[in-house]
């Protein structure tokens, strides 16, 4: 019996060749000869992965790291586990089990830059919840899980740790960017393509000092808005709001004819519209040498009572104080996203 | 491809029993031509597949290759090409799979060793695909191809002896030398080694002037470089393959090259 490949004469009835080893006996129909096939959609995850492998970005468990002993013992106590496990996954990690959680911590990482991404809107929240919620998973997964048994008190421990996770999210939140500040818009402006209830970014520094000029929109305490907000159905008085500044110090204000007038002129409504409520009022204000009079669509509804002429000097005059950062961004809704241009 | 090409490309993988049956044997050709029509074994089918390999049809190449398995599964040379068409497709997991599947066939042999080695160090395994490049350059009558994937398994350690390792399958290709030739060409223009490149690739042109891929290569090669003939290698090379995409994009990006690019790559890359 000839070799295929050798051409080495064997005995009749050996299985292999003698020479080179290949298999000489093959039916025809035996052997499966068309090969695996990639399919196309991973193709572009492949790609990925190797990309990050030839820059050596995932990580290699076949290297030790040499972890001192009392500090992989230090990890798996609970508490400091959970201590450790604020940078998620480092607890694993001492402990030489991240793979365990590698996953857990991909995901965290997918829902924490979705979250940012979409902030101030429902999914922005849903998905910070999710990831507080791995977080706090991760966390009691690196030794409290352990420790604790029962369904009752592990999900109480979670719950727990949620809570805890998210008092650090919100002080780590406004440490990290806290020079930005956002808030829902309380007035429709076609000019910056702005609606009510749009969710705006505002710096703080963009305001520090600096004189506002006209048509501006600031981030202030406005008392009584209720619009906007996350919650459709809401109607509890919200404290910080964006408004538009329409008149400076020292300016006499009108309202007429469905506009506003500054020193007897009268401002595009496109630029400055006048909010529903004040069209209702006919009022002429002269604007004190240190106060600014916003513009913002009041919820009437959630006062309790229709807004007459004398609370426009009370809730629209207002001083520098109450400004606390100069809105630069539409936020959310995604389709209007985009920066806000200054108005000449 | 013609027949010379093909005849020149069995003798230089080594197909002894198929040279004798199809090509460079003027009696076997007049047997054929008398008959009218050739016999559709597993030589036909990999005659095929090879010829569309050097046209850069990887995925006929691979279908064509399983058809001379059908045909005869004990034919290592279509279970080798089939391995290298998956790693020209990009499919580097199903070429270690299936080159296990081979090696299941074809115990401890090198060549299989070294297309795992290939396939692991273009998928950036790189410790896998060194250990199984010491394993096939360990093993006895070791082939061009081996010392081929040593090479590209050390130019991308960035080892100065890579070459070598080309110097030395070249050396021991004997009959394969233009296909090895063409193979180390296009592994010196991958590893980004431009000129060593265009001298194998310029005498691939010689061997094979009715290949799409051979031309593609230099093409590429030559715009790597910033010469102005890579228009023209690539323009022969969409005349041998009409509307090959990779051919078409590369010639349009090597036509919206400015002169400062040209010099510039001219300079630094050749």
């Amino acid at each position: 019996m000839r070799c295929g490949r050798c051409q080495f004469e064997n005995m009749p009835g050996q299985s292999r060749c003698l020479k080179c080893g290949s298999t000489l006996v093959q039916k025809a129909d035996s052997v499966d000869v068309n090969p695996p096939r990639m399919a196309r959609w991973k193709k572009p995850l492949r790609c990925t992965f190797r990309w990050f492998r030839a820059f050596h970005v995932t990580p290699s468990y076949s290297v030790n790291i040499s972890i001192p002993p009392w500090l992989s013992q230090f990890s798996r106590e609970g508490l400091f586990g959970i201590l450790l496990s604020i940078i998620p996954g480092l607890a694993h990690l001492l402990q030489g089990r991240f793979r365990e959680i590698r996953w857990y911590v991909l995901g965290w990482l997918v829902s924490l830059v979705l979250a940012l991404f979409l902030y101030g809107g429902f999914w922005g929240l849903c998905f910070f919840g999710f990831a507080i919620g791995l977080h706090a998973w991760i966390a009691i997964h690196s030794a409290l899980i352990k420790q604790v048994t029962g369904f009752g008190h592990r999900a109480f421990a979670f719950v727990l740790v949620s809570l805890g996770m998210l008092v650090v999210y919100r002080n780590l939140g406004g440490l990290i960017f806290r020079n930005l500040a956002g808030g829902y818009s309380n007035i429709t402006v076609p000019y910056y393509r702005i609606e009510t209830g749009d969710y705006l970014l505002a710096g703080r520094s963009r305001l520090r000092n600096k004189p506002l000029t006209r048509g501006v929109l600031v981030l202030a305490s406005l008392e009584g808005t209720g619009h906007g907000g996350f919650w459709p159905w809401s109607q509890r008085r919200r404290d910080m709001g964006i408004a538009q500044v329409v008149g400076l110090p020292g300016e006499k204000l009108e309202t007429r004819g469905g506009a506003f007038w500054i020193n007897d002129e009268q401002l595009d409504a496109e630029k400055y519209p006048l909010p529903g409520w004040l069209r209702r009022i006919k009022m002429s204000v002269t604007i004190p040498k240190s106060s600014y009079f916003i513009s913002a669509d009041y919820n009437v509804a959630a006062h309790g009572r229709a807004l007459n002429k004398l609370d426009v000097t009370n809730v629209c005059l207002v001083g520098y104080d109450s400004f606390e950062a100069k809105a630069f961004m539409r936020w959310m809704p995604l389709m209007r996203r985009g920066f806000i241009r200054d108005m000449e | 491809m013609d027949a010379v090409d093909a005849a020149r490309l069995y003798q230089g993988y080594g197909m002894k029993r198929f040279t004798s049956l199809e090509f460079g044997d003027s009696e076997g050709a007049d047997r054929r031509q008398d008959r009218g029509e050739q016999i559709r074994d597993e030589a036909f089918f990999y005659e095929r597949a090879v010829t569309c390999w050097l046209g850069g049809d990887y995925e006929l190449a691979l279908r064509n290759y399983s058809r001379a398995l059908e045909k005869d599964s004990s034919f290592f040379e279509a279970w080798s090409g089939q391995i290298l068409m998956l790693l020209e497709l990009g499919e580097y997991p199903e070429a270690i799979v299936w080159a296990d599947k081979a090696l299941e066939l074809f115990p401890e042999n090198p060549e299989l060793f070294a297309a795992k080695a290939i396939a692991y160090i273009r998928d950036a395994r790189f410790d896998k695909a060194m250990a199984f490049s010491d394993n096939s350059v360990s093993k006895e009558n070791i082939t061009s191809r081996v010392w081929l994937a040593r090479a590209e398994v050390l130019m991308k350690r960035k080892s100065r002896i890579a070459e070598n390792c080309v110097s030395k399958a070249m050396s021991i290709a004997g009959n394969s030398a233009d296909v090895i030739g063409l193979e180390a060409g296009r592994l010196l223009r991958r590893s980004g080694k431009y000129s060593a490149a265009l001298e194998y690739l310029n005498s691939s042109i010689r061997a094979f002037p009715k290949s799409a891929l051979a031309w593609y290569e230099l093409g590429c090669c030559q715009d790597s470089v910033g010469f102005f003939e890579a228009q023209v290698s690539l323009k022969e090379s969409l005349n041998l393959r009409p509307k090959w995409e990779l051919a078409e994009s590369r010639l349009k990006s090597c036509q919206g090259k400015g002169p400062l690019k040209r010099i510039f790559n001219r300079i630094f890359c050749s």
